[in-house]
């Protein structure tokens, strides 16, 4: 096939044909002008044709010997790509792995990383957590990163892994048990003009009380040690009492910058580290002991101007854990009834991707509110940057068409992702949605509306 | 030499053996009776090959003779010894029921990869070969056969490779059929079969095993044994040497390894293995091979057909 097509592209020629010999073969060229007569040949004989203007025919069959021979050099040249973590790792100058893998391959693959010497992001869930409490003890003893499993983005040394945005580079330092909690923060960072010097993910069970916080603790070091981190940002989603109790020793006793956002839990500040009920206000505090007082999310958001009915619930379908959580608790204080569904959670990945990527799980959830007169307004989350859907605000707009109550969005992006984040917007709020890049003032509105 | 692996079936073939074709990764040999051995460093085992580590550049050329003899292959200077290599049969680890909602999710991950748009007349000739097998009507079986057998470029033609897919897909699907329950009951051996269910652990899975090498497949048993004796008579001095070599082991349900991983696992509720390596197999091999796959899927659990029809004593040449 390979030789019919670069036949059939030399100059002159008008059909060319390589194929085997067989009676339905000879027929078909027969058919279409291009076998000679009197041809004699069997299915296990090649025949090449070619039709063409005189010396270009005669020209373009003198090159069938050369498009025939095998491409020795060019396959010998080009090693066959590796088959197993160990053999990349060997061939390589690498030193992180990138693991996403159906859930129950995965721990066997990070083991193999992390045993070549290997840093490892591991974008897999559906790793047991006993795999976990292994993996991160034996990275620890190796003195290796072990971001995962579940972990959702990170950004090392200006690279984003797994969800990232193209956020510029700078003295904050974050290491967050969330994925869409980093790109919430890193995003509005990136919006007041701050940039990123690493995110470090830690997976969304790190502090848990059975893994006990133990990449957390390990990333935090790692950025206290980093001359290029100015201030160190550490976000959880709601995290184990004892295990936040020991994070929080930890940080006391690195005496740097920090400001936290353990979703859920409220903390005094003490001696240099700062906490944050939201992850607004944590870039905020960032901000703030940065110099900086410019946040373009506190101007001209304003939420829907329709009323959610009296005792009517909010419905949310979430996308990002962390972003849930959050908004969760943002309503909870405020007192208004709400249904928030984390659809990146375990349960609605197995067998499909990650709805970050793939829309049609929460389209079709949003289609089936159409008919709950109970709902009364709906808030979501629309995640832009690498790795994310091409264009999810358009791909959000058809299950959006025949919702009657008021719709809340965040958008979380940076300028520079490949969506764009000014189109995306405009996409939105040409269909009704009220567009906030805070996930908490998103909630806020939403709350509002009663 | 020491090879790797090998099918058994190769034992059997005659010497001398001719050198037909000498490639970067494959030779290919045939016997006196027309079936092709073929010498290759794939990383997977398939129908009538050797399979070795490491290339051996310039020990082969077209038109030179080899022996078969003492589990090894001389060639020239060359000697490549079957002893100590692991025998290959093509047969699964474990007999895995179907699940229909999960099959029909992995088959729309195999349409993204099939091409049978890609060559022209080969789409309608596919659809004439499935009516014919819908309505179990011999004769159209017959024509629709002809009419692919040795269809468009390539060592092993589009329409044989379709055919492959598709003959190795019914005996898969067949033998899975048998275990998954609601097969069972349809093709009339529920009662039979049911004590194994109850079973648990290596029990259940001896029973299933002995249940699905042991009892009919219904009408899929019909298309599967009418499909694979008349590509087998038709084949003959239509196709080229390595197709009739594949087209033989498909019609009795051996084909490359990553393709029986692929039939092996679609809808069975797990990844679907093999898929990306037999998509990249050829030009369009791979791909033509999964677009019968595919249609073998579809009329096994499709549940149209003529249901009085309960199997075939057809035995193959």
């Amino acid at each position: 096939m390979r030789v019919s097509e670069e036949l059939g592209t030399l100059p002159g020629v008008e059909r060319a044909a390589a194929v085997m010999a067989t009676p339905l073969n000879l027929e078909l060229l027969s058919d279409d002008g291009l076998l000679p007569p009197g041809l004699q040949a069997t299915p296990d004989d090649l025949v090449v044709t070619v039709r063409g203007q005189g010396a270009a025919a005669e020209a373009a069959l003198a090159e069938i010997d050369r498009l025939l021979a095998p491409r020795r050099m060019e396959s010998e040249a080009a090693p066959s790509p590796a088959r197993t973590i160990e053999e990349a790792a060997a061939r390589s100058d690498g030193n992180l792995a990138v693991i996403a893998v159906p859930g129950q391959f995965a721990a066997a693959e990070a083991y193999a990383a992390l045993r070549s010497g290997l840093h490892v992001f591991l974008f897999s869930d559906n790793v047991s957590v006993e795999d976990e409490v292994e993996l991160k003890a034996l990275a620890a003893t190796t003195d290796r990163l072990m971001m995962g499993p579940d972990c959702g983005t990170a950004i090392i040394n200006g690279v984003g892994l797994g969800f990232a945005n193209r956020v510029r580079r700078g003295p904050v330092g974050i290491v967050g048990a969330s994925g869409t909690g980093i790109q919430q923060v890193t995003c509005l960072l990136d919006a007041a003009g701050i940039g990123t010097a690493q995110a470090i993910g830690t997976g969304g069970r790190d502090l848990s009380a059975a893994v006990g916080g133990a990449m957390t603790s390990q990333g935090l070091q790692l950025l206290a040690d980093d001359p290029e981190v100015e201030i160190i940002a550490v976000i959880s989603k709601p995290a184990d009492p004892e295990s936040a109790q020991d994070l929080k020793q930890q940080m006391d006793a690195l005496n740097r910058p920090i400001v936290a956002c353990l979703l859920g839990e409220t903390y005094p500040d003490s001696g240099k580290v700062r906490y944050a009920r939201t992850l607004t206000q944590l870039v905020e505090i960032v901000a703030e002991q940065l110099g900086r007082d410019d946040f373009p999310w506190r101007q001209a958001e304003t939420g829907p101007d329709r009323n959610r009915g009296r005792n009517k619930v909010v419905c949310g379908l979430y996308t990002g854990g962390t972003l849930c959580s959050e908004a969760g608790q943002v309503l909870r204080e405020m007192d208004v009834p709400a249904e928030l569904v984390d659809l990146g959670a375990d349960e609605y990945t197995r067998g499909r991707a990650h709805p970050i990527i793939d829309p049609r799980l929460r389209n079709g959830m949003l289609r089936d509110l159409q008919g709950r007169d109970e709902v009364g307004s709906v808030l979501l989350d629309v995640i832009l940057g690498d790795l994310a859907h091409p264009d999810p605000a358009g791909a959000l707009l058809p299950a959006l068409d025949g919702l009657s109550v008021p719709v809340v969005a965040v958008l979380v992006g940076a300028a520079g992702d490949p969506q764009g984040l000014e189109r995306q917007r405009a996409v939105l709020e040409g269909a009704g949605v009220s567009v906030f890049m805070s996930n908490s003032d998103a909630a806020r509105s939403v709350g509002a509306l009663a | 030499v020491r090879a790797l692996s090998f099918h058994p079936a190769i034992l059997s073939l005659t010497s001398p053996l001719t050198v037909r074709a000498v490639f970067v990764r494959t030779w290919h040999l045939v016997d006196a009776s027309g079936m092709l051995l073929t010498v290759t460093t794939a990383p997977y085992d398939g129908p009538m090959a050797i399979r070795v580590e490491n290339w051996l550049p310039g020990a082969a050329r077209p038109g030179m003779t080899a022996r078969l003899a003492g589990r090894a292959l001389t060639l020239g200077a060359l000697r490549l010894d079957l002893t100590g290599a692991r025998e290959w049969r093509g047969e699964p680890a474990q007999v895995t029921p179907i699940d229909r909602s999960a099959l029909e999710r992995d088959l729309g991950l195999v349409a993204a990869l099939t091409s049978t748009g890609a060559l022209p007349g080969l789409a309608p000739r596919l659809e004439a070969l499935e009516s014919a097998l819908r309505a179990h009507d011999a004769a159209a079986v017959q024509s629709a056969v002809r009419w692919l057998i040795g269809l468009g470029p390539g060592l092993t033609p589009a329409g044989d490779d379709v055919l492959c897919g598709l003959m190795a897909g019914l005996h898969v699907f067949g033998r899975r059929l048998v275990v998954s329950s609601t097969g069972v009951r349809a093709d009339g051996v529920g009662d039979k079969w049911q004590a194994g269910t109850e079973l648990a652990g290596d029990r259940r899975a001896k029973a299933l095993g002995y249940a699905a090498s042991r009892f009919p497949a219904g009408r899929v048993g019909w298309m599967r044994d009418r499909l694979g004796v008349v590509v087998l008579e038709e084949m003959q001095g239509r196709t080229t040497a390595l197709s009739r070599t594949l087209l033989y082991w498909a019609a009795r349900g051996v084909a490359v390894q990553p393709l029986l991983d692929v039939l092996w696992t679609l809808g069975s509720g797990g990844p679907v293995d093999g898929l990306e390596t037999t998509a990249a197999m050829g030009h369009t091999s791979g791909r033509d091979m999964l677009a019968g796959a595919s249609l073998a899927a579809t009329l096994a659990v499709g549940g149209q057909g003529d249901a009085s029809v309960v199997d075939s004593a057809e035995r193959l040449p």
